[in-house]
């Protein structure tokens, strides 16, 4: 592994740190969380429909394996799915207890990836102490 | 009852299993594919969403405030995305997943310099558990 393996994630983590503030400057305008993570996801599949084509990079969709497609596919609608739920979630309770409660997600991927990803991954005791450091600093962060 | 935390929990259990996903079509596809697939796969739920809502998108979603959900589906499910498959790949879900994770940290440190929020114990413990967990994880690697 190398620096630039650790900037990825830090890079995904910076793009994902501006959400809560743009996503304030909209709901001043118009108060619609659900449209507008729709309008957000749409969009967001838009511009990367069109950078895939432009970058020639459509053939490779016919080079993927099936069941890999599938486990991707799964992936989207699990991450459209979790936004559903998220924002249902705030009709019930502030989003003071929803935040705490939707960052123990790097948890469950700690123990899926040690359970199922056995040939793939080692998880070792310093991801798992690195994790809940991690999850316990955002949850002080976000309650 | 605790449907609220239950859906929040639910998000969490869906986003958590993403990285586990993803990271076992890595090995036959590309990153850049994984976001693809994720993205069309969810785009049919959104147009049902925006189709069955009860108030029209166009009546109560304001063009200024379309234009920051757009960003916000740019910068996250898009551009955040695409780095966060990346570092799954190059690092592996479970020690990726924390460090993308870690957005809240980011999201701090914006709003103490351009929203000037103000700096507090809480806010201190939760940045320092968070640069304590990434020291940790990465760490590691470089022993």
């Amino acid at each position: 592994m190398n620096l630039r393996d650790l900037l990825y994630p830090l890079l995904a983590a910076l793009c994902y740190s501006t959400n809560p503030i743009l996503i304030k400057f909209g709901l001043r305008v118009s108060n619609e969380p659900l449209l507008g993570a729709c309008i957000g996801m749409l969009a967001s599949t838009a511009v990367y429909v069109l950078y895939f084509s432009l970058t020639g990079q459509l053939r490779d969709l016919l080079d993927v394996p099936r069941w890999v497609g599938w486990y991707f596919a799964l992936a989207g609608l699990c991450s459209t799915f979790g936004v559903f739920a998220f924002f249902a979630a705030h009709e019930y309770i502030p989003a003071s207890v929803v935040a705490p409660l939707t960052a123990a997600a790097p948890l469950v991927t700690l123990t899926l990836s040690h359970l199922t990803l056995k040939g793939v991954e080692h998880v070792t005791r310093a991801d798992a102490f690195g994790t809940v450091m991690i999850v316990a600093g955002v949850v002080l962060l976000l309650s | 009852m605790f449907y609220g935390e239950c859906l929040a929990l639910t998000a969490a259990l869906l986003w958590g299993m993403i990285p586990v996903l993803v990271r076992r079509g890595l090995a036959h596809a590309s990153p850049s594919v994984a976001v693809m697939l994720g993205l069309l796969a969810g785009a049919p739920l959104l147009f049902l969403v925006i189709y069955f809502h009860p108030r029209s998108v166009t009546e109560v979603v304001a063009p200024r405030a379309a234009v920051w959900f757009a960003a916000v589906g740019v910068l996250g499910p898009c551009l955040g995305r695409a780095f966060n498959y990346i570092g799954v790949e190059r690092l592996g879900a479970a020690r990726a997943t924390p460090l993308i994770n870690s957005s809240p940290l980011f999201t701090t440190v914006l709003a103490l310099v351009f929203l000037h929020e103000q700096i507090t114990l809480r806010i201190l413990l939760g940045v320092g558990c968070i640069v304590g967990g990434i020291v940790v994880l990465t760490g590691q690697r470089w022993k």
